[in-house]
C-alpha cells in the first residue's frame, strides 16, 4: 500500500516542492485507481486526480502534522469524483431531454472478467461504490470512511454489505465461466 | 485482504482485480507539477510558531476557559460544549439580533461579505489571567494573530475585544500565548478538515 511517510508529508506541508513531487509520484497510481473505479472513465479520472493534487498542494500547509493522511486525501479525492459525477449526470439529463427516445440499450454478452467487474461496479449506487472501494480496495477503516464521507458507521457497513451482495450475485456466473 | 471476504471466492477475486494499480502516468505527474509550480507557497501563520508539545499540554492542563457568547439567544448553544471544562469565561457578543452591543471592530479587521452588508459588532472575551497575549483569529482576518489582539482587564483577568463582522457563519479560534485554541463553549467547525481547531459563530442579520 503506497501510504506516504509522515516525514514526507511534513516536508511537503512546509512548502517543499521536491517533497510534494515525491508525494505525487507515490500517490498518483493509487489515486488514479480509485478515481477510475469511481468514474469509470480514464480521462475523467485524470482530471479528478489532477484537481485533487492541486487542492492538496494548496491545503497542505494547513494540514496538521501527524494526522492520518489517507482519510484526508481520499476526502478531497472523493469530493472531486462526486463533483464530476454530478456534472456528468446533469449533462446526461440535458442530453436525454433533447433527444428522441431510442431503442433500449441491450447489454452485450461479455465475459471479460475485468470489464465485467467494472460494469457491475459502475451499476452500484455512488454511495455503495465509494464505501466499498474505500474499505476493501483502499484499506480505510469504517471510522476513517465515516470521517471522509460524514456517514454513520452502521450506514457505511450497510452500503458495503449491499455492494458486496450485488457484486457476488452479478459476478458469480462470470467467475465460474 | 480483509477477513470478511478472504473465504469468499468471488469477492476475493473482485478485490484482487480492483487492487491492481494502474501504471504510473508521467504526463499526469508533469501536468500536476506544472500547475502547482505556478502556485505560491502560502504558509499559514501557525507555521511561524514552534509549539512544543509540553507547552500545549501545559496549557490544556491549566484552567483555561474561553468562550464566546452569542448574545442571550445563543447562550444555550455553548453549554454542552463546556461540559467537563473548568470554564469561567466567556465572552461576548453582541448582539447581532438585539442591537449593537459593542464598539466597532478595529481597522485591521476585514469583514466577510460584501461591502453593502451591515456589519455587526461581536465581542470576544476569554478569562485567562495568566496569559501574556491573546488574540482572535478567523477567516475574517485571514487567521492573522496580530490583527485582533484582546485587551486584558486588570481587575478581572479577562481579555476582551470587539470586532465588526458581516452577518453569516464565521470560523474562528483564539490564540493564547501562541497556541491555537478552539472555543470550548461554541460549536466546533464541522468542516475543519485540516485538523486545526476551529469554532463556529453565527452572526444574525440586523
Amino acid at each position: 500500500m503506497s501510504t506516504p511517510d509522515p516525514s514526507l508529508i511534513a516536508r511537503a506541508s512546509r512548502g517543499d516542492r521536491q517533497a510534494f513531487a515525491e508525494l505525487v509520484e507515490l500517490l498518483h497510481p493509487r489515486a488514479l485507481r480509485f478515481a477510475q473505479r469511481m468514474l469509470g472513465d480514464a480521462l475523467d479520472a485524470e482530471d479528478a486526480v489532477q484537481e485533487t493534487f492541486i487542492r492538496v498542494w494548496n491545503a497542505l500547509p494547513r494540514f496538521r502534522e501527524g494526522a492520518p493522511f489517507d482519510p484526508w486525501f481520499f476526502k478531497v479525492l472523493g469530493n472531486r469524483c462526486r463533483t464530476l459525477l454530478d456534472r456528468r449526470r446533469r449533462q446526461m439529463t440535458q442530453t436525454l431531454e433533447t433527444e428522441l427516445p431510442g431503442a433500449p440499450q441491450v447489454a452485450q454478452p461479455d465475459y471479460d472478467w475485468n470489464e465485467e467487474v467494472g460494469r457491475v461496479l459502475a451499476q452500484l449506487p455512488t454511495d455503495q461504490r465509494e464505501a466499498f472501494l474505500m474499505h476493501h480496495v483502499e484499506g480505510l477503516s469504517y471510522e476513517e470512511i465515516s470521517e471522509v464521507t460524514g456517514a454513520g458507521l452502521s450506514a457505511l457497513r450497510m452500503r458495503v454489505k449491499r455492494a458486496m451482495d450485488t457484486l457476488r450475485v452479478q459476478l458469480a456466473g462470470v467467475a465460474n465461466a | 485482504m480483509r477477513d470478511e471476504i478472504k473465504d469468499d471466492i468471488v469477492l476475493k477475486r473482485v478485490v484482487e482485480t480492483l487492487q491492481e494499480l494502474p501504471p504510473r502516468n508521467p504526463a499526469l505527474v508533469a501536468r500536476i507539477l506544472a500547475e502547482t509550480a505556478a502556485a505560491p507557497v502560502r504558509l499559514p501563520w501557525w507555521r511561524r510558531f514552534v509549539l512544543p508539545l509540553p507547552a500545549v499540554a501545559g496549557l490544556a492542563a491549566a484552567t483555561l476557559a474561553i468562550g464566546v457568547w452569542f448574545g442571550s439567544q445563543r447562550g444555550g448553544a455553548s453549554a454542552d460544549a463546556t461540559a467537563g471544562l473548568p470554564g469561567t469565561s466567556v465572552a461576548t457578543t453582541p448582539a447581532a439580533a438585539s442591537g449593537p452591543g459593542g464598539a466597532p471592530a478595529g481597522a485591521a479587521m476585514r469583514p466577510v461579505g460584501t461591502d453593502d452588508e451591515a456589519l455587526m459588532p461581536v465581542q470576544f472575551t476569554i478569562d485567562h489571567p495568566e496569559a501574556k497575549t491573546v488574540s482572535v483569529v478567523g477567516e475574517f482576518n485571514d487567521w492573522n494573530p496580530e490583527a485582533a489582539p484582546l485587551e486584558r482587564d486588570p481587575s478581572s483577568g479577562s481579555w476582551t475585544t470587539t470586532i465588526a463582522l458581516a452577518p453569516g457563519r464565521h470560523v474562528y479560534a483564539f490564540v493564547v500565548d501562541g497556541v491555537l485554541v478552539a472555543d470550548p463553549r461554541a460549536p466546533r467547525a464541522a468542516d475543519d478538515d485540516f485538523g486545526r481547531p476551529g469554532s463556529v459563530l453565527l452572526v444574525k442579520r440586523p
